[in-house]
């Protein structure tokens, strides 16, 4: 088991809805798409009458089947396609159909963004309960970057599914990067956006070997912040102490270089330093997350380390599709799981996996697992 | 299964020689297929044929055949594990055995590729298609004309990755999703489109082809061997006609979005001196113009042969100055009604001409 613990069965209520669009916002380290839409959504849903039920795993039967979703896509294009409940859950009726099962649950594939608020969508069409955990406890870009790819399990079956009632089934695939590469392709002739569901997973595998409470973690976070904007407090330093993380720089943005490339969006983002920070500078890269962030030339933080960039007013986090020259951001560091950061977590998600020829080096102090 | 003939050691090289005639410069040589077919009866594998009226309304063939570049598919080696393995997909995905299996299109490579999937799966051969032909799209079928789906639909590659399309919006959306995949897999794939029914394969696949095709290239050989002209010989076995004869002075060609794209432009000899013909090909030829005026299109049966040998020359192997006769041989009816150019005819290929036929129709 890992995680931040503390996973609970509980109704989220209308609060949390808005506490776990800013917690996954965090979580998802600039990408993971924008949650405020799943936002609108999910409170729509709420009005509706639906109720959305966090489910501990450990209430979870070892046999007991749960479908692990998530969008696949540009950023920038999930935010022009709005999700709608039925579309969300086709992926996972197409993998039902296909293993001949039903699920007992849903869970996130990604805690981090708008995938971290995909699961109430998805739950309140099926009527089904969300597990509280993810096997990522951010964002990723790819879909081998997962905690379940990293511990040996195959990245097949997977369905994919677009608006137009278009249903893929990835059948087996020689690696999990292969499903990643077939499956991009087919997002992008799509049009950059599609849902999908992943292999279904077990209790048992769920609780022994995904990221636990990390809903419940995202809600915390989002609570922290709302917290200190009504008592006039730096939300930043909120964020830092729920997360033990770091401070890593706090300065102004004063360039952006963004490109969309093989659907991804790539690019830079360049920080000067204010306050305590005056007269340096804070380079980061991304694809489609932070992968690293640079502090007067050297390197300071990398994947699969958290980098989140949040507004120093408002605490919300800041995407890499919607950074802008002139923003007053903060950058944090905040401690990554410790499967992504044991050694084939590293091969899979360090920062040698996206391109970087350099070992992993982290802010945060780890206790060996 | 009653009805059975086996198709002999001699047949492999006339269905090579036919199917690649057919394939109206497309489909990928069938060369190396027909050598691994040989490979197959030398070790003891026959090859069993059978009508499709010997298929029950309710048995299932595999509707199989190569997806990409003919390029890739004549550098990636066939073989009959890897052609077989779609259908083996769909059987598990079915949860049904198939009875049968028969062939995406009869021309070039893909006409004799079910042979190797048949061969892995010890299973016969339908004597039927869905073209008559060779066309460059997945949607560009006999089945989808009439209105039978192409989903479910599976591929595989070298590697065993697995694809299965289980909906598609429609038929268009296949190709689309399958061509990317297949693109990313290398631009060669195995595939097996939906199980065909023994009913609908009597109903809306073009029949007797396979049976064509072995006549088309046995009708070359007899030709060459007596030193008659092989030309001659093609379009008397297939009531073709000979649109023009000359020497290839200029070929354009481009890889594209999964497609073999370009022109190529023949000037006249003997009858044919001071004429110039061009020929604009999409994986086949789709597109004919003798001095600027149209004289041929698809869904009709464009074929640029060999003048002196009959064999058929290929989109990807065109080229300067060989000599080379261009003759049309007339499509099945399935292709030439409104529904059928719908999907087949010039404007599917982006062209704005309406289909004027070449070929007297109304035979059966």
């Amino acid at each position: 088991m890992s995680g931040p613990g503390k996973p609970t069965s509980r109704e989220i209520t209308w609060d949390d809805l808005e506490a776990l669009a800013l917690g996954t916002g965090v979580l998802g380290t600039g990408g993971g798409g924008d949650a405020y839409m799943a936002l609108l959504n999910t409170r729509k849903l709420y009005r509706q009458g639906h109720r959305f039920q966090l489910l501990d795993p450990a209430e979870l039967g070892d046999d007991d089947m749960v479908a692990e979703i998530g969008f696949m896509g540009a950023p920038l294009v999930i935010k022009e396609r709005l999700p709608d409940p039925e579309h969300c859950a086709r992926p996972v009726r197409a993998m039902e159909r296909y293993m001949g099962g039903r699920f007992k649950a849903v869970m996130s594939a990604e805690i981090g963004g708008e995938n971290g608020m995909l699961p109430l969508i998805v739950a309140a069409a099926l009527g089904l309960p969300v597990v509280d955990a993810d096997p990522r406890g951010r964002a990723f870009p790819e879909m081998q970057m997962s905690g379940f790819p990293i511990q040996g399990f195959p990245l097949y079956p997977v369905t994919l599914s677009d608006v137009r009632d278009n249903d893929v089934v990835v059948t087996h695939s020689a690696s999990p990067k292969w499903t990643e590469r077939m499956l991009r392709r087919i997002c992008t002739e799509m049009g950059s956006k599609a849902a999908l569901c992943r292999p279904p997973r077990s209790g048992k595998v769920i609780n022994e070997k995904a990221i636990l409470g990390t809903v419940s973690l995202a809600i915390r976070i989002g609570e922290a912040i709302l917290k200190a904007r009504d008592r006039h407090a730096d939300p930043v330093q909120a964020v830092i102490d729920i997360e033990d993380g770091v401070e890593v720089f706090r300065g102004k943005v004063v360039d952006v270089m963004r490109r969309t490339t093989e659907g991804f969006l790539r690019g830079t983002v360049d920080i000067d330093g204010m306050d305590g920070y005056a007269g340096r500078s804070c380079h980061i890269d991304f694809q489609n997350e932070y992968i690293i962030a640079w502090l007067d030339g050297a390197r300071r933080v990398m994947v699969p380390d958290l980098i989140c960039i949040l507004d120093t007013v408002a605490g919300e986090a800041i995407g890499t599709e919607e950074i802008r020259y002139g923003q007053r951001v903060a950058i944090l560091s905040l401690p990554a799981d410790a499967i992504l950061t044991s050694e084939r977590g590293l091969e899979v998600v360090g920062p040698r996996a996206f391109g970087y020829d350099c070992d992993f080096v982290s802010l945060h102090e780890r206790t060996s697992t | 299964m009653t009805g059975a003939r086996e198709i002999t050691w001699d047949d492999l090289e006339s269905l090579s020689i036919g199917a690649n005639i057919l394939g109206t410069g497309g489909g990928g040589d069938s060369y190396l297929e027909f050598l691994n077919c040989r490979k197959l009866y030398r070790q003891g594998h026959r090859f069993r044929l059978i009508d499709a009226e010997a298929l029950d309304d309710d048995d299932l063939a595999a509707e199989v055949s190569f997806m990409g570049a003919p390029l890739v598919a004549n550098e990636r080696l066939t073989d009959p594990e890897n052609c077989a393995q779609p259908a083996y997909a769909m059987e598990r995905y079915l949860g049904r055995p198939f009875t049968a299996v028969m062939s995406g299109e009869i021309g070039g490579g893909n006409g004799m590729m079910p042979l190797l999937a048949a061969a892995a799966m010890d299973l016969p051969i339908v004597d039927a298609d869905t073209m008559g032909r060779a066309f460059p799209e997945m949607q560009m079928s006999s089945f989808v004309i009439r209105g039978v789906p192409l989903c479910p639909f599976t591929m595989s590659d070298i590697r065993d990755n697995e694809v299965l399309i289980t909906e598609a919006a429609d038929s268009h959306w296949v190709e689309r999703m399958s061509r990317v995949v297949c693109t990313e897999m290398g631009s060669t794939a195995s595939v097996c489109c939906a199980p065909r029914r023994g009913r609908d394969v009597k109903d809306h696949a073009v029949l007797g082809t396979v049976t064509q095709a072995i006549n088309l290239g046995r009708a070359v050989r007899r030709a060459r061997a007596e030193h008659a002209d092989p030309v001659a010989a093609v379009l008397d076995a297939e009531s073709g006609v000979t649109l023009f004869k000359g020497k290839v002075v200029d070929v354009a060609r481009r890889p594209t979005a999964g497609f073999l794209r370009g022109e190529t432009m023949i000037e006249g000899l003997d009858d044919f001196a001071g004429s110039r013909f061009r020929v604009a090909f999409q994986n086949e030829w789709l597109v004919g113009w003798r001095d600027g005026e149209v004289e041929v299109m698809v869904p009709d049966l464009i074929c640029i042969l060999d003048s002196v040998s009959g064999a058929s020359v290929g989109t990807e192997t065109i080229r300067y100055g060989q000599r080379v006769t261009v003759v049309s041989l007339p499509a099945p009816d399935v292709l030439t009604g409104a529904d059928g150019l719908a999907v087949v005819g010039p404007r599917a290929f982006g062209y704005d001409m309406d289909y004027v036929p070449l070929h007297p129709r109304g035979a059966p």
